[in-house]
């Protein structure tokens, strides 16, 4: 196991720049804190968005990690781990805002009748944009804990070595997530018709 | 294989996780396998379908913590600023004020600082002591106030004359139903009365008439002696 760490090495954990930031932070250096913000506050933006699939909850949970991340930043041992750090800060946050909100956002009844019926084919870019949203609503539909790992893996890019390192979970237990949390939604696009109509033409 | 080790393989497979010869191994497992492949296919259209469609993400609302750090950080040079004179804050305090009042004075003898009160209060100002204008005078508020008092009372007025009203509608018909009710109750007992009477005449008549048979028969009885 000792080896395998070694030998796959997460691509985020070697990112230098952050982790001197994170070290200048740490020594009383305000203007890193400012460049650390700037280099990450999008993605954690973006992330929260797919998330909570809310504009503004997105908005203050960036808020809200940035301050916490502000705060906490000296209990940070390991400053080359900065980035699943900072994942996990905003992971639990949405967590957080999920519970309270007690929330999952309806899709709307009509959904199925709308593309069950559809054989036509519009314009691609209509096409585009309805399949956007379409995998938006079917996304949250799945469970939260598949969800998030499909986000981390296909949006954010991260391995599931890191991945798990955020969620704090086995490398398997990631695994079996992404697998079911693909099952899921297949099987959630699969219910509207979509599947079939879009992967035909490819 | 298990199923379980199946399913972390076909996800390893998909993500590219596999060496060389794991994937060889695999590949060739899936062809003995249709069904696994099937899966793997339709886990690979899932995830293909993810990657297609375009996303937007809304703008993200300026974040406020910036303002956290550059806050302290201007206090941070400001405090360096103040270290020529070399005062501690709370006679940075006080000095400050004391300025700010020499300032105001020097101020006011320039322009003429002007202090009083007027009818609508007190006032401080530097040269004229503008009055204000536009402004409702006492007279107005005092008008305006007696002609809120005298709508109120108008109001007033109508509505207790409109109770009143309504109340006395309201006894009159209950007068009206005690009246019909008493009525009644009179022509009852004038007819209670009446027949009371009948009777009474009746049974008289009855007794007059048993008295004269009686009589009768006694005279009878005498006359045949």
């Amino acid at each position: 196991m000792a080896k395998i760490n070694q030998t796959i090495k997460p691509v985020f954990l070697e990112t230098t720049g952050d982790t001197l930031l994170v070290k200048k932070v740490q020594s009383g250096d305000a203007k890193a804190f400012q460049q650390l913000v700037e280099r990450w506050q999008k993605k954690i933006h973006r992330f929260a968005y797919r998330i909570l699939q809310d504009s503004d909850d997105a908005s203050e949970i960036t808020q809200k990690t940035f301050i916490k991340v502000y705060h906490k930043l000296d209990t940070l041992d390991e400053p080359q781990k900065f980035p699943a750090w900072i994942y996990r800060v905003a992971n639990n946050l949405c967590l957080d805002e999920m519970k309270r909100a007690g929330r999952r956002k309806a899709v709307p009844l009509d959904y199925q009748q709308e593309h069950s019926g559809s054989n036509g084919s519009p314009e691609k870019q209509l096409q585009q944009k309805e399949l956007g949203e379409v995998l938006r609503q079917a996304m949250m539909m799945i469970p939260d804990e598949q969800r998030t790992v499909i986000i981390f893996k296909e949006y954010e890019g991260l391995t599931f070595r890191e991945i798990a390192e955020i969620l704090d979970e086995s490398e398997n237990t990631i695994k079996s997530r992404m697998y079911y949390g693909l099952k899921a939604l297949r099987k959630v696009l699969k219910k509207w018709n979509i599947q079939h109509e879009y992967l035909n033409d490819d | 294989m298990t199923k379980k080790e199946a399913k972390k393989r076909m996800i390893d497979y998909l993500y590219g996780e596999m060496d060389d010869q794991e994937k060889q191994e695999f590949e060739q497992y899936l062809q003995s396998h249709p069904e696994l492949k099937k899966e793997l296919d339709e886990l690979k259209d899932t995830r293909n379908l993810l990657g297609s469609a375009p996303e937007d993400i809304p703008e993200q609302k300026p974040l406020i913590i910036p303002s956290l750090f550059t806050s302290e950080e201007s206090g941070q040079k400001s405090e360096k600023r103040a270290g020529i004179l070399n005062l501690s804050s709370a006679a940075k305090t006080i000095f400050a004020a004391a300025a700010s009042f020499l300032i105001i004075l020097f101020g006011a003898s320039l322009s003429g600082l002007q202090f009083g009160q007027t009818e609508h209060g007190f006032y401080l100002s530097f040269g004229e002591a503008a009055v204000p204008a536009g402004t409702i005078s006492e007279e107005d508020v005092v008008r305006l106030i007696d002609q809120i008092r005298e709508e109120n009372a108008m109001m007033m007025a109508t509505m207790i004359e409109e109770t009143a009203d309504q109340q006395n509608a309201r006894i009159e018909e209950a007068l009206n139903l005690m009246n019909a009710y008493y009525e009644n109750r009179r022509q009852q007992d004038l007819m209670l009365i009446a027949d009371g009477l009948n009777q009474l005449e009746e049974e008289t008549h009855f007794r007059f008439r048993q008295t004269d048979q009686a009589l009768g028969s006694i005279i009878y009885a005498l006359s045949n002696h």
